[in-house]
């Protein structure tokens, strides 16, 4: 065999490839188009009617009360605002909100008002908070929470019963958390809902929630982060089509996180420029996810941050609250920044109330004269 | 059992497994690349004794075997010689079970005039340990020299010319066979190309049968060799068959096998690379190290050491098209991976062997016809780059020669690719001047040299890709052979697709097939 020079042979694989390649340091991953067919979970769903029974919501007020708002008091500045839109609300409804951290559904639990809270449940991921029994059980619990299948197959009967039988429901129509705190496109779960049942849609912006808890954390980060919920009017389908209502309902929660940081009558200017059907929003707002991740987690308020002593201090000399006015959880009110808004909101007749959640307002009034809290 | 399927390598794909001759490397491909992956082995047939006795009792447009069978009559047992199957597969080899069970039944019938021959055509005559292997010690023993031996294609006086097709074919094959009062031909199935009548008149045939349908004008119009239907040598090699068959009884087995392609011990190499276990990475490092810093005798005998722990999927028995279509479906069932679309350029590595390098060395042309002749035809319905795109092989390219196996090849080499590349072109001025070449004959004939106009047949297996073609490169090859073919040679995957950007443009769409084991994309 004759051997002429020149021959070339490969160096062999190295270490660091193969280190790299399989991820030594983790599981290693599986491409995503070789990742087995997995069909949607048919026929069984999680058993949940039991967190609704009188008993339960009983315990639930309790766990709430007692619990998690001293939990979320000692570690978030909360404010709550436009639960004077909440008057004269048709119940049963949709809440859709924004779904920025695991902290929106205990907030929203929490900023509403008892009567409306008792009679309301939190449509959850079923195959992330249902996959165990044990998590299904403190999450039905807790937030009264519903499976929802998200991963396609037969849509569940239970939220269209659940509306039927006069339970108000919670959805975060992103489907996940926010990857970058930006808003992302909202399925139609939520329009077709509130189309075929009848209900009116009752918008939520939650802002500081992702700086406050982003993805991967377990609890807040340190220093009491401001977050703040606020209310829109409710929206009725009336004769609109699945797309279109889907749009307005992104475009009004989009343009209440817009009203907390800014005014109301900014918004309202700023909505007007937006474009609304949302993903064509989406692609006109794309910024390097770098400054997405930015704006999303400027801290929600500049004042001084008022210890959780004394917002419980504050609540509880306030006594019961109503549903109108504008009332910081914590008080915690950026005097300078509450100045600003007045001058903006000459009479606060926007829907930009804020309210103190199960407490009377100290700073509330009738007209709803806007609280941002620090 | 899992299908094949296309995988699209994304940021959590990790680098995969490209064979570069004797050696492999990891590669990662750009986000996006399609990756053909054959599906994993069927399970093998538990008793394949029993499936061979079934066969050969109930055949299939065929009377059994038993009742073909008489005293006194001339059966003749041909079978296919070592080119396949790839590797060679662990013994006792399905001929070896094959032939022992036709032998037993002869033995009962008290026939007594029994002769077994390769069907090497112009390949090189096996050795008597290969035929062993082959056969196994029983059978080896009991007719070994007399009756056992390799078919002589230049031997005139056992030639027999059967007759002319309705297209003038000469239908010329080994002249013991053709007397026969029975033929069996005993087969083993690899890939869809094999089997069928492709075994008999192509397998005991003549340079003067054989020219009819090696040619580059039959392999420019096979598309692809894979599917006999659309292959113009095939369709040759079929009117042959049907000619035979009206002046010889022939009893067909044909046999085929899983995609266990390699021992136990690398299931790296078949394994999907993102469910390689601690040990398979271990062992795909280990090895290919160790292998880079071998010397290339040990190196290489590594390889031809390797046999497959093959396993037998089907057995099929009788007349010889009604058990080709049987045994394609079982190809068919163990190789067929649905691939929608072309793309702009086709990626493969090409591995230690090929039909023709068994015991031997992968030279240039061997590495083209595996390339652009076997690798690229793995298709069915289109092939799985556009007309006009580009093909990257991942081979050594080392021009070394065996001169015991190929000796014509080394003057090819040096010769006839140093005049012109066009197949075409060297058909017309050389083919006949390799193919009479008395010392090339000799050599046949004598020691175990491939046919002097082999060389030839395996640059036009490679016209259809040349024809299809707009630019081929070579990763890692040597740039002076690479030259010598007419093809360029790159270092990495990236250098490579700067070269072809001419061609495919900045950002083509990229196919790997990640093979062996042996897939047939079927080009939706």
């Amino acid at each position: 065999m004759t051997a002429p020079g020149g021959r070339q042979r490969p160096a062999g694989i190295g270490l660091r490839e193969m280190a790299r390649g399989w991820r030594w340091a983790s599981r290693p991953p599986v491409p995503a188009s070789a990742r087995p067919y997995q069909p949607a979970p048919r026929g069984r769903e999680f058993p949940t009617a039991w967190a609704r029974t009188p008993a339960m919501r009983a315990a639930r007020v309790a766990a709430l009360e007692l619990g998690m708002r001293p939990m979320l008091d000692a570690n978030l500045s909360l404010s709550v605002a436009g639960l004077d839109a909440l008057e004269g609300l048709r119940t049963p409804a949709v809440f859709v909100s924004n779904h920025s951290s695991h902290l929106d559904a205990p907030l929203l639990l929490c900023a509403l008002p008892r009567d409306i809270r008792d009679h309301t449940a939190v449509a959850a991921a079923a195959d992330y908070f249902f996959d165990s029994w044990w998590r299904g059980l403190g999450t039905a619990f807790l937030f009264a929470t519903v499976p929802i299948e998200r991963r396609g197959g037969a849509p569940s009967s239970a939220p269209a019963d659940l509306l039927a039988a006069g339970w108000n429901l919670v959805i975060f129509p992103e489907g996940t958390r926010t990857k970058d705190g930006q808003l992302a496109r909202f399925r139609f779960g939520a329009a077709h809902l509130a189309i075929t049942c009848g209900v009116p849609v009752v918008p939520v912006g939650i802002r500081g929630g992702f700086a406050a808890m982003p993805r991967g954390r377990a609890w807040t980060v340190p220093g009491r982060p401001g977050v703040s919920v606020r209310f829109g009017r409710p929206l009725y389908p009336a004769d609109s089509d699945l797309r279109s209502f889907t749009g307005r309902i992104f475009a009004e929660v989009s343009r209440l996180i817009d009203e907390d940081a800014t005014s109301w009558w900014d918004s309202l200017r700023a909505a007007r420029e937006r474009p609304a059907v949302p993903a064509r929003a989406a692609r006109a707002a794309r910024k390097a996810h770098w400054r997405q991740v930015w704006e999303a987690t400027e801290p929600v308020g500049t004042a001084g941050v008022v210890s959780p002593w004394q917002a419980a201090a504050r609540r509880g000399s306030a006594g019961v609250t109503g549903r109108s006015g504008s009332q910081g959880l914590t008080a915690a009110t950026g005097a300078a920044r509450e100045a600003q808004r007045e001058s903006r909101e000459p009479d606060g007749s926007g829907g930009a109330g804020g309210t103190d959640v199960g407490g009377a307002g100290a700073a509330g009034d009738a007209t709803g004269t806007s609280t941002p809290v620090g | 059992m899992r299908p094949g399927f296309v995988l699209e390598v994304d940021e959590r794909t990790p680098p995969l497994l490209v064979h570069q001759g004797e050696a492999f490397g990891l590669e990662r491909f750009p986000l996006g690349t399609r990756v053909v992956y054959p599906p994993e082995s069927l399970p093998a047939l538990a008793d394949v004794d029993a499936a061979i006795s079934r066969a050969l009792a109930e055949p299939e447009n065929s009377e059994p075997l038993r009742a073909l069978l008489r005293p006194g009559m001339r059966l003749t047992i041909a079978f296919d010689d070592l080119s396949i199957p790839l590797p060679p597969m662990r013994r006792p080899d399905i001929r070896q079970r094959v032939i022992e069970q036709v032998l037993t039944l002869a033995a009962e019938a008290g026939v007594d005039d029994v002769v077994l021959i390769v069907a090497n055509a112009l390949h090189r005559r096996m050795t008597a340990a290969e035929i062993e292997r082959a056969v196994g010690e029983r059978v080896f023993r009991s007719f070994w020299p007399d009756s056992l031996y390799n078919h002589d294609a230049e031997d005139r006086d056992n030639l027999l010319h059967v007759g002319l097709t309705e297209n003038g074919e000469d239908v010329e094959i080994n002249r013991r066979a053709a007397e026969s009062d029975l033929l069996v031909y005993v087969n083993v199935n690899l890939v869809a190309m094999d089997g069928g009548h492709k075994s008999v008149p192509i397998g005991l045939a003549s340079y003067n049968s054989l020219r009819h349908h090696h040619n580059s004008h039959t392999m420019v119009h096979s598309r692809s060799f894979m599917d006999h239907t659309r292959s113009a040598m095939h369709s040759s090699a079929w009117r042959m068959g049907r000619l035979l068959a009206d002046h010889l009884k022939i009893f067909t087995v044909e046999t085929t096998v899983n995609n266990a392609a390699f021992p136990a011990r690398y299931g790296f190499l078949t394994r999907r690379e993102w469910e390689w276990s601690v040990r398979d990475q271990a062992m795909a490092f280990g090895l290919s190290r160790g292998l880079a810093a071998m010397p290339t005798r040990p190196r290489r005998r590594i390889f031809q050491d390797l046999v497959a722990d093959y396993g037998v999927t089907g057995v099929h028995a009788g007349e010889t098209e009604a058990v080709h279509a049987k045994t394609l479906a079982n190809v068919h069932r163990q190789q067929l991976v649905e691939v929608d679309g072309q793309s702009d350029v086709l990626v493969v590595g090409l591995p230690y062997l090929g039909p023709y390098n068994v015991n031997s060395v992968m030279n240039p042309i061997l590495a083209m016809c595996l390339g652009l002749g076997y690798f690229f035809n793995m298709y069915r319905g289109r092939p799985l780059v556009r007309r006009g795109g580009a093909m990257i092989l991942y081979h050594p390219v080392t021009p070394e020669f065996s001169q015991l196996h190929h000796p014509s090849y080394v003057d090819f080499f040096e010769e006839v690719l140093a005049e012109s590349t066009d197949p075409a072109t060297i058909e017309a001025t050389f083919e006949k001047q390799y193919a009479t070449d008395p010392w090339y004959t000799h050599l046949y004939r004598t020691s175990h040299a491939y046919h002097g106009v082999h060389p030839f047949y395996m640059w036009y297996w490679g016209a259809h890709a040349l024809d299809h073609l707009g630019d081929v490169v070579w990763v890692g090859g040597d740039r002076a052979a690479c030259a010598r073919m007419g093809f360029r040679a790159a270092s990495t995957l990236a250098d490579a697709l700067e070269m072809i950007s001419s061609t495919v443009g900045r950002n083509p769409s990229l196919t790997y097939l990640h093979s062996p084991p042996y897939a047939i994309a079927d080009v939706r």
